[in-house]
């Protein structure tokens, strides 16, 4: 049997745009990707309009594997409920995750549209997502890191705890508290096991080196996703997109300028070089610079306004 | 304002619907925000007659964009607004040119954010044509119907043979609504606007 890969909007719409499938399969992957199977007849009690987190992460530019993967666990969720209703015997559903990637590639983001989809499939009480780092963890004192991290812990119950650089709890060897953070994180994944989504977010080498040496902890993450940097093409969709949410539009000049300049970053700088916030900070910037060439022109139309000009680029859009 | 989309194959019937539909509910002027797959938005005033000229035409895929209209329904004293949108023509055939493949991908992103769907097939086609409804159609059926409140209109009932297109489509659709209109006479618009109200 061929193997059946689950397919993403982004996958469906593009064999529809390429002309690989029409209208009506596409419709058909829709519906089942979001489980309309057993539909109800009647009228009355569809899926209503809650605005659909699905759809949140959908409208993501770019992260294939990550819009695949969740695809994935909601059918393995969907499928054990179903199990579960029939009787049969159903895996636990265990959904820690490891999040690899350098900064800027989206992996809050992701954790915080999860904690969402999760919610509304009922896996998560609350689905919020609590982002916490080293210090918010680790205390000055025996005792001080566990309590500390409980009450995090406490925070994130029924939804996700987003621990960023996790490896930096390692860091001081056998003696430092950052241990005490982990046994007591562990802890909590067995006390709290329905309640409580871990995710453990770093850049890939420290995150990979820190599982080797925490071996116990590796076995307890069974999702692991790798956030690779975005492409140039997405770095400008993401522009795009950030701009036309402002409702600001780039000429052509301008566009062909930012492209350069985000490629030329590319080849920099290296760890930040797929980087949504550094796309966040060229916009802004530029939207000032627009700012500061309008005021001095008069009769400004509504197209003025929107528009950016090659002159708003900076060079180089270093601070 | 609950957003509903107006969907269904090329040459339905859809644009025609829309427009006589805001000038039925007594719109003096037609105001449309039109946006496409490239996220370019434009808007455009028209009058009924112009509209109909412009924006409707025999040969199928004439839409190639989503044109949204604020339409006013009332409800006894109380006016509610809805959004009407209308989209490009779905169909199953692979060999469409880019635009019209740009334009169908567009409209099937799009649909995720319906409040209510009405679906529209053109009644006197399928009494003559083996495949109306088509599996674009059967499809649509089935995901609006699970996603939201969802209404087949037969249209163009004031042709020959359209009743026994009706037959045919309301035997297709046994658990949906399906009511005959007349887009171009403006027939069947009370029932229409009395089950769009109803879901509102
Ligand atoms: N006789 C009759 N003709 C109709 C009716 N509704 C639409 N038409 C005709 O059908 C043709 C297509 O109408 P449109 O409104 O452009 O159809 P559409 O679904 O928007 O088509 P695309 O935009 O191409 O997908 C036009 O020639 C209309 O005049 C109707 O109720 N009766
Ligand atoms: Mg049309």
């Amino acid at each position: 049997m061929k193997e059946r890969q689950v397919r993403t909007l982004d996958q469906i719409l593009s064999d529809v745009e390429n002309g690989t499938i029409g209208a009506g399969q596409a419709l058909s992957l829709m519906r089942e990707s979001k489980f309309f199977t057993s539909c109800p007849s009647n009228n009355k009690s569809h899926a209503q309009n809650a605005p659909d987190a699905l759809h949140e992460l959908e409208d993501l530019i770019g992260l294939d594997e990550v819009k695949r993967l969740v695809l994935e666990i909601r059918a393995f969720a969907e499928i054990r409920r179903r199990r579960l209703e029939k009787g049969l015997a159903a895996d636990p559903l265990v959904l820690h995750m490891i999040f690899k990637g350098n900064p800027g590639t989206g992996k809050t983001t992701v954790a915080r549209v999860m904690g969402k989809i999760f919610m509304q499939m009922g896996i998560l009480s609350k689905g919020h997502l609590v982002e916490v780092e080293r210090a918010d963890l680790v205390g000055e004192y025996i005792g001080h890191t566990a309590q500390k991290t409980r009450e995090q812990i406490k925070k994130a119950l029924g939804g996700i705890l987003f621990i960023d650089e996790a490896y930096s709890l390692a860091r001081g060897g056998e003696k430092d508290f950052g241990k005490e953070a982990i046994d007591t994180l562990v802890k909590a994944m067995e006390d709290h096991k329905d309640e409580l989504v871990l995710v453990l977010a770093g850049y890939q080498e420290e995150m990979t080196k820190f599982l080797l040496t925490n071996p116990g902890l590796r076995s307890r993450f069974p999702i692991h996703i790798d956030f690779p940097d975005y492409s140039l093409e997405e770095l400008m969709r993401i522009a795009e997109l950030m701009l036309s949410q402002r409702e600001y539009r780039l000429t052509t000049g301008a566009r062909e300028k930012l492209k350069k300049i985000l490629a030329d970053k590319r080849k920099t700088h290296e760890a930040e070089t797929g980087n949504a916030r550094l796309v966040r900070n060229i916009i802004e910037k530029t939207i000032r610079h627009q700012a500061v060439r309008l005021l001095a022109a008069h009769n400004l139309s509504k197209e003025d306004l929107m528009m950016i000009t090659e002159e708003d680029l900076e060079g180089d859009g270093e601070e | 304002m609950k957003r509903c989309f107006i969907l269904g194959q090329p040459n339905s019937g859809k644009t025609l619907f829309m427009i006589n539909l805001a000038e039925y509910c007594g719109l003096s002027s037609l105001e449309l925000l039109v946006t496409d797959s490239l996220g370019e938005m434009k808007t455009l005033s028209l009058c009924f007659e112009d509209a109909r000229k412009d924006l409707v035409d025999p040969f199928p895929h004439r839409t190639l964009s989503l044109q949204h209209a604020t339409v006013p329904l009332k409800k006894g004293k109380i006016k509610i607004s809805i959004q009407m949108v209308d989209t490009v023509g779905l169909s199953d055939s692979l060999d469409h040119p880019e635009p019209v493949r740009l334009g169908m991908a567009h409209t099937l992103k799009q649909i995720r954010s319906a409040d209510i769907v009405v679906h529209i097939i053109d009644a006197p086609r399928a009494a003559v044509d083996l495949d109306v409804p088509a599996f674009v159609d059967l499809e649509l059926a089935r995901y609006a119907s699970c996603k939201c409140p969802y209404l087949v209109l037969a249209n163009k009932m004031d042709l020959p043979r359209a009743s026994e297109g009706l037959a045919k489509i309301k035997a297709t659709f046994p658990s949906s609504t399906v009511l005959p209109i007349s887009a171009l006479k403006k027939r069947g618009f009370r029932e229409v606007k009395a089950h769009l109200l109803r879901f509102i």
